[in-house]
């Protein structure tokens, strides 16, 4: 005998009981997509208050525009359309103020990755190699024009279509194809290294 | 083969090896570039180096811890709250809209609010100001039978003018005489016929 485990409900479900007024469907869709909200953010501006200022910010104005969302896009499109120009928008301000140092790597009083120990169970060498890989895509990305950042986020993290990423990205789908192989072609040879062991 | 999957060297260009890898591309491209793969190590190389780098991407990603969920719930709630002050207004297609001073911020409504008051207040009590205040019982001419008006002050002031102050005893109102030149010796009697009252 078997339990039946109600199947969690999906976004498009969960929009429309909050459309309807249910607090906790709202709830619902800021908990699952907060971590992905994030993640993009932050790889995006590299400064971890800034990315959870978007991350927040975004889920507000997906509040704001609930009443208007009539599913024209999957919700996952929508909010990482918002989060990609709130980041784009914080760049764009940061680039008129370069003295500011943001990277969370260089924050000051920050222990260097460098200088914690591994974990007794963790392998030395995978260790290494992964503070290693860390380093040389916080690199590559940084080195990325803003638009080629994104779309090799959208694709490689979050796992969005080239339609979806178009639409986020408000371009076409061969702009989406070129920035990807741009930004990958610059990936890999930071990683060049890491990849041909 | 189809050629315009390849560049100059007869390999899958970057970007249509990128699509292929993504599962972008059409049945018939993916075919063309899977039978490629199959004899061009190149290519093979290239498409397997795109592989990893995503992997080495997305382990560098998932290596940044993420916020707490119930602490960036409570931030969003906050934040929304903080713009509209009814609990966690959800929008329904059901229910009105709220009304446009709900999305005001609250000190601004309340501050509104103040002020509203205070003109309020101030209106009432300009009210009783601004009535027309009945007609003022035309002062009585002093009465001879009466007796003489109580003078209070007389003021000789530049200019030849004299002011009085006169309070008539019949009327709590006090009265501002003002005389051109020098009065006369005051009589028990009634005022000069040039004098100005106030």
């Amino acid at each position: 005998m078997g339990s039946h485990v109600p199947e969690a409900p999906g976004d498009v479900a969960l929009v429309d009981r909050a459309r309807a007024g249910e607090a906790a469907a709202f709830e619902a869709l800021v908990k699952r997509h907060q971590a992905a909200a994030f993640a993009v953010a932050y790889q995006m501006v590299r400064h971890r208050e800034d990315a959870q200022d978007i991350a927040q910010e975004a889920f507000v104005r997906v509040f704001r525009g609930l009443r208007d969302f009539q599913g024209q896009a999957a919700f996952k499109t929508w909010l990482h359309r918002i989060v990609v120009n709130l980041a784009l928008d914080a760049l764009r301000r940061r680039s008129r103020h370069p003295g500011a140092s943001y990277d969370d790597a260089r924050e000051p009083g920050e222990e260097a990755r460098e200088e914690v120990g591994t974990r007794p169970d963790e392998d030395p060498n995978r260790a290494l190699e992964a503070r290693e890989a860390g380093e040389a895509i916080r690199m590559a990305l940084e080195e990325l024009p803003a638009p080629q950042r994104a779309a090799l986020l959208l694709r490689e993290v979050e796992g969005l279509s080239y339609q979806e990423i178009a639409e986020v990205l408000e371009c076409a789908l061969g702009t989406v194809m070129s920035r990807l192989h741009y930004a990958r072609r610059r990936l890999q040879e930071r990683l060049r290294p890491l990849l041909e062991e | 083969m189809v050629p315009e999957l390849k560049d100059r060297e007869s390999h899958v260009t970057g970007e249509r090896l990128g699509a292929f890898v993504d599962g972008e591309l059409e049945e018939a491209e993916a075919d063309a570039v899977r039978l490629h793969l199959a004899a061009c190590p190149a290519c093979r190389t290239d498409a397997g180096l795109l592989g990893r780098a995503g992997v080495l991407l997305r382990e560098a990603v998932a290596a940044e811890p993420a916020p707490d969920p119930e602490a960036v719930w409570q931030a969003v709630r906050a934040r929304i709250q903080a713009e509209t002050p009814v609990g966690v207004p959800v929008p329904t297609r059901r229910r009105l809209a709220p009304p446009a001073w709900l999305a005001l911020p609250r000190s601004l409504v309340w501050t509104a609010a103040a002020l509203v008051l205070i003109a309020g207040l101030t209106l009432l009590q300009t009210r009783d100001w601004l009535a027309p205040s009945p007609e003022p019982m035309p002062l009585p001419p002093p009465s001879l039978a009466a007796g003489p008006p109580a003078v209070v002050e007389t003021l000789e002031g530049g200019g030849g003018a004299t002011v009085m102050l006169y309070a008539p005893p019949e009327s709590p109102v006090p009265v501002i005489w003002v005389f051109e030149g020098k009065p006369m010796e005051m009589p028990d009697g009634p005022r000069p016929p040039d004098a100005r009252t106030t």
